[in-house]
């Protein structure tokens, strides 16, 4: 029992030396998808409060974020994140593209299964209340073909 | 053969266009120009067959005009798997899309086909990964479709098809769909509403 203990404890010292590369774009200008549109400001604070740390090109790190293996769990999320929708890259996007994303978030927001529950767990301020939700798939839906 | 006739043409044409104007150095030099003039027709020839080829290696590879109906089937499958409300069949059919659209490699030289291609992928792994969430699978069925209706109209199809269209589907906003047979089955709603639709195009 305690040689398994040991052993954990030095393995959980091993793994913080993992530490790939951070989400993080130096050029801080706004593009993409908050530029392309004239989004009204509620949109825009709950698109980076509860989307961009998975979907854009600069999450915003807790403290945690530098122990394993919360680290590595957060980076495979934000790279499917970005895989499936990357708000950064917007412009990048097919207007055919754009708009089957735009009928994904719509639904994916509506059956609450955006943003992830885990997410939503650790950073209360990401929860979309009602009235969130209402203002971001009206937006949506004023941008969708 | 081709290149003998052309051979014989062209030298005969040349020993008739020399003969009037430079007789008197005669055979030597008509040999010569005749085996000049032959020989940069031969090359000329070996090029055109070769663009000529080009063009029909270009042709019979998939492009614009291409038959898509490879597409078209496992689109078909999908949708019939959607009607009987089977998921798991969905997602294989998704998978089988996948597949398929890995044969159609040069549709990446047209634009418009390029994203509808692109689309079609993403769809299709969002149906192959959701066994289970038929109503996921069905919304991205939706976007699908209009890939498949879009391709069809640049493209074209042999087939025989019908362009039906469910009201009630996305917030009553409506959604298309591509059938083989008259008969409407929805996709979109399966059992629970299976005639409802109608036709809006026979192509």
């Amino acid at each position: 029992m305690k040689k398994t203990l040991i052993l954990i404890f030095i393995l959980g010292i091993i793994i913080q030396f993992y530490q790939p590369a951070r989400n993080i774009t130096v050029e801080k200008t706004e593009k993409g998808f908050l530029k392309e549109y004239s989004n009204p400001k509620n949109v825009r604070s709950i698109l980076k409060t509860s989307c961009f740390d998975c979907h854009s090109n600069n999450t915003e790190y807790p403290w945690y974020s530098y122990f394993q293996p919360t680290r590595f769990i957060m980076e495979r999320h934000i790279k499917a994140g970005k895989e499936n929708l990357n708000f950064d890259e917007w412009e990048t996007y097919s207007e055919r593209k754009k708009q089957n994303k735009i009928k994904s978030i719509i639904e994916s927001v509506k059956k609450e299964e955006m943003p992830m529950s885990s997410y939503n767990f650790i950073h209360r301020n990401a929860v979309l209340s009602e009235f969130d939700k209402k203002k971001l798939i009206d937006f949506l839906k004023s941008i969708s073909i | 053969m081709k290149k003998t006739i052309t051979f014989a043409i062209i030298s005969s044409l040349f020993v008739a266009c020399n003969s009037k104007s430079d007789s008197h150095d005669g055979h030597n030099h008509e040999a010569d120009t005749v085996k000049g003039e032959v020989t940069k027709a031969i090359q000329q020839m070996d090029s055109t067959h070769a663009e000529h080829n080009k063009t029909l290696a270009e042709n019979d590879a998939p492009a614009v005009k291409t038959n898509y109906d490879e597409i078209l089937n496992d689109y078909f499958n999908l949708k019939n798997a959607l009607v009987k409300d089977e998921s798991k069949a969905a997602a294989d059919a998704g998978s089988v899309i996948l597949t398929t659209l890995k044969k159609f490699d040069n549709a990446k030289s047209n634009k418009e086909i390029a994203e509808i291609f692109e689309s079609i992928n993403e769809n299709a792994e969002h149906i192959k990964d959701n066994n289970g969430k038929i109503d996921h699978q069905r919304e991205h069925f939706a976007m699908i479709s209009k890939d498949m209706i879009d391709l069809i109209a640049i493209a074209g199809t042999s087939k025989k098809l019908y362009q039906d269209f469910c009201p009630m589907f996305n917030d009553n906003k409506g959604a298309p769909w591509l059938s083989e047979i008259k008969e409407i089955k929805n996709p979109f709603y399966g059992s629970e509403m299976i005639t409802c639709g109608s036709v809006k195009k026979v192509y």
